[in-house]
C-alpha cells in the first residue's frame, strides 16, 4: 500500500474513532450501556489499526525506515 | 510418522510466520507474542476478575442472584462479565498456540524441557479456573458440570470418596460448596504467577507484553464481543436444586470434556484427560533417542574458541538462556583484539538450548554450533542469494 492510501486509512480511522465517541455518550445518555460498550470496543479496534498503519508509514517503531 | 509429522508442521509454521510478515511488520507478528499474548489475556482475567469479585456472593441463593444483578442492574456490568469470559478464551488460544508453535519448531527439547513442564501445569490449571468460573455462576449449566465433576472426582481410585467429600464440603451440595469453588477459582489463578515464574526463570528477555497494536485490538475485540447482542452474557437459568438438567450450553474452549459425557461414562473422560497429560508431559523427552538423525536442528552445544574470546560480555548479555558465565581469562587470547582479555565466556552445557544467538552476537568469531558452523550458514546464504529468483 503506498503512503497516501496509509494516510487516508488513518484519518478515516480517526473519523470513525470519533464518531464511536459519540456513541459512547449518546449511549451514557440513554442508558444503553450495551451500546456505550461496543462502541468503545471498536475504538479500541481503531485506534489498535492507527496504530500499526503508524508502524507501517515507518512513524514509530524501531526500524522507521521499513515502512518507507 | 511422529518425526515426519513433526517436520512437515515446522515447514508450515515457518510458512506461516513468512505469509504473515508480509501483512505485519515483522516485530509485530503476532505469532511471535503468543506467550506475551496469554500473559496479557491473564491480566486482563484478573483486573475483571477482582471487579467481578465485588459483586459475588458465594451461596446456593446469593450466587445466581448476584450475578443476575451484576448482569441487569449494574452499569456495564454484562460487559465486565463479557470481557472476563472472552479474556479466558482469548487466554486459552494463546496458551494453545503458544504451545503448539513451541511444539512445531522444536523449542521445548534439552534444557527447554523446564518452561514445557511449567507450561503444561499452566495450561491443565488455565483450564480447571475456566471450568470453576462456570460452575461460580450457579445456573443450571453450573449445577449440570459440577454433578459431572463430581462424577469424575468420584473414579479417581482410592482417594475418589474423599476428595468428593473435601470438593462439596459434606455428602452433598450445600452452601459449603461454592465458597470452595470460589476459593479453587482465586486461589488457583494466584497460584498461576507462581508457576509463571518457574516458567520465566530461565530466560532472560522474556517477551511477556504483545505490542501496542495487538493490546488495543484485542482488548477492542473482547470489548466488542461483550457487547455485542448474540455474544453478550446473558443471565442464564437458575439452578435448580430438585431437578438434573438435561440440556445447557457448553463452551468450546473449557467444557468440551463435558461434552464427551454424552457419549462416555465420566470415569472414561477423566481418564482419557489424564493420558492426554501424561503425554503432554512426556514430548520433550521423546526425541531424545533420535538425536542423530536430528541434523542441524541439534546443532549441539555452543563452543567458545578460547583463542578468539576478548571477554567483551555481548554473548554473555545476549543469550536468553543465561547459558553464559564469564570468568577470570588466566591466559591470554590467540588474536590481538583478545590480547588483553580480562574475561572469558564459558558456556554451561546443561543450560545450552543451541538456539545460535550467541553466535550472531560475538563479532569475533569466538563462538560456534559444532554441528552448524558459521561458515557453513554464510555460504548458504551466498549460495541462496545468488540463485536466479524463480517466482
Amino acid at each position: 500500500m503506498g503512503r497516501p492510501v496509509l494516510l487516508l486509512a488513518i484519518v478515516a480511522l480517526a473519523g470513525a474513532s470519533l464518531l464511536l465517541a459519540a456513541v459512547i455518550v449518546l449511549g451514557e445518555l440513554r442508558d444503553a450501556y450495551a451500546l456505550g460498550g461496543g462502541a468503545l470496543g471498536g475504538i479500541l479496534i481503531a485506534y489498535g489499526l492507527i496504530v500499526l498503519l503508524l508502524r507501517r508509514l515507518g512513524l514509530i517503531g524501531p526500524r522507521g525506515a521499513e515502512g518507507k | 510418522m511422529y518425526r515426519w509429522a513433526l517436520s512437515w508442521l515446522l515447514r508450515q509454521t515457518v510458512k506461516l510466520d513468512v505469509y504473515i510478515n508480509r501483512v505485519y511488520p515483522a516485530d509485530w507478528n503476532p505469532l511471535y507474542y503468543t506467550g506475551g499474548l496469554s500473559h496479557f489475556f491473564l491480566f486482563v482475567l484478573v483486573i475483571s476478575g477482582i471487579l467481578l469479585f465485588f459483586y459475588y456472593v458465594a451461596s446456593l441463593d446469593g450466587a445466581y442472584a448476584s450475578v443476575a444483578y451484576l448482569t441487569d442492574q449494574v452499569p456495564y456490568g454484562a460487559i465486565l462479565r463479557g470481557i472476563h469470559r472472552y479474556a479466558a478464551d482469548g487466554f486459552i488460544i494463546a496458551v494453545l498456540l503458544h504451545l503448539f508453535r513451541n511444539w512445531f519448531t522444536d523449542r521445548y527439547l534439552f534444557a527447554r524441557d523446564g518452561p514445557w513442564i511449567s507450561g503444561m501445569f499452566l495450561l491443565i490449571l488455565g483450564g480447571f479456573i475456566g471450568i470453576n468460573g462456570y460452575q461460580l455462576v450457579w445456573d443450571q449449566r453450573a449445577q449440570a458440570i459440577t454433578l459431572v465433576f463430581v462424577e469424575m472426582l468420584r473414579a479417581v481410585p482410592a482417594a475418589g470418596s474423599a476428595l468428593v467429600r473435601l470438593f462439596l464440603g459434606g455428602a452433598g451440595i450445600s452452601d459449603a460448596l461454592l465458597p470452595r469453588i470460589l476459593f479453587l477459582h482465586v486461589g488457583t489463578a494466584s497460584f498461576l504467577y507462581i508457576l509463571l515464574w518457574w516458567h520465566y526463570v530461565r530466560v532472560r528477555h522474556p517477551k511477556v507484553w504483545p505490542p501496542a497494536t495487538w493490546v488495543l485490538t484485542l482488548l477492542g475485540l473482547i470489548t466488542l464481543l461483550a457487547a455485542l447482542p448474540g455474544t453478550r452474557p446473558t443471565a442464564g437459568v437458575a439452578a435448580q436444586p430438585a431437578a438434573t438438567p438435561t440440556a445447557y450450553p457448553l463452551d468450546v474452549f473449557f467444557l468440551l470434556p463435558f461434552w464427551l459425557v454424552n457419549w462416555l461414562p465420566a470415569a472414561a473422560v477423566a481418564g482419557g484427560l489424564t493420558v492426554l497429560l501424561l503425554l503432554g508431559y512426556v514430548i520433550p523427552y521423546i526425541r531424545r533417542e533420535s538425536v542423530p538423525q536430528m541434523g542441524v536442528r541439534h546443532a549441539g552445544v555452543a563452543q567458545v574458541i578460547d583463542g578468539n574470546c576478548t571477554g567483551c560480555e555481548l554473548c554473555y548479555y545476549d543469550c536468553p538462556y543465561n547459558a553464559i558465565v564469564m570468568v577470570p581469562s588466566l591466559h591470554p587470547g590467540a588474536t590481538k583484539a583478545a590480547a588483553n582479555r580480562k574475561l572469558l565466556a564459558v558456556v554451561m552445557d546443561s543450560r545450552c538450548v543451541e538456539c545460535g544467538i550467541c553466535i550472531g552476537a560475538c563479532p569475533f568469531e569466538a563462538l560456534e554450533l559444532p554441528k552448524f558452523l558459521e561458515a557453513d550458514v554464510l555460504r548458504r546464504i551466498e549460495q541462496a542469494v545468488a540463485q536466479p529468483a524463480t517466482a
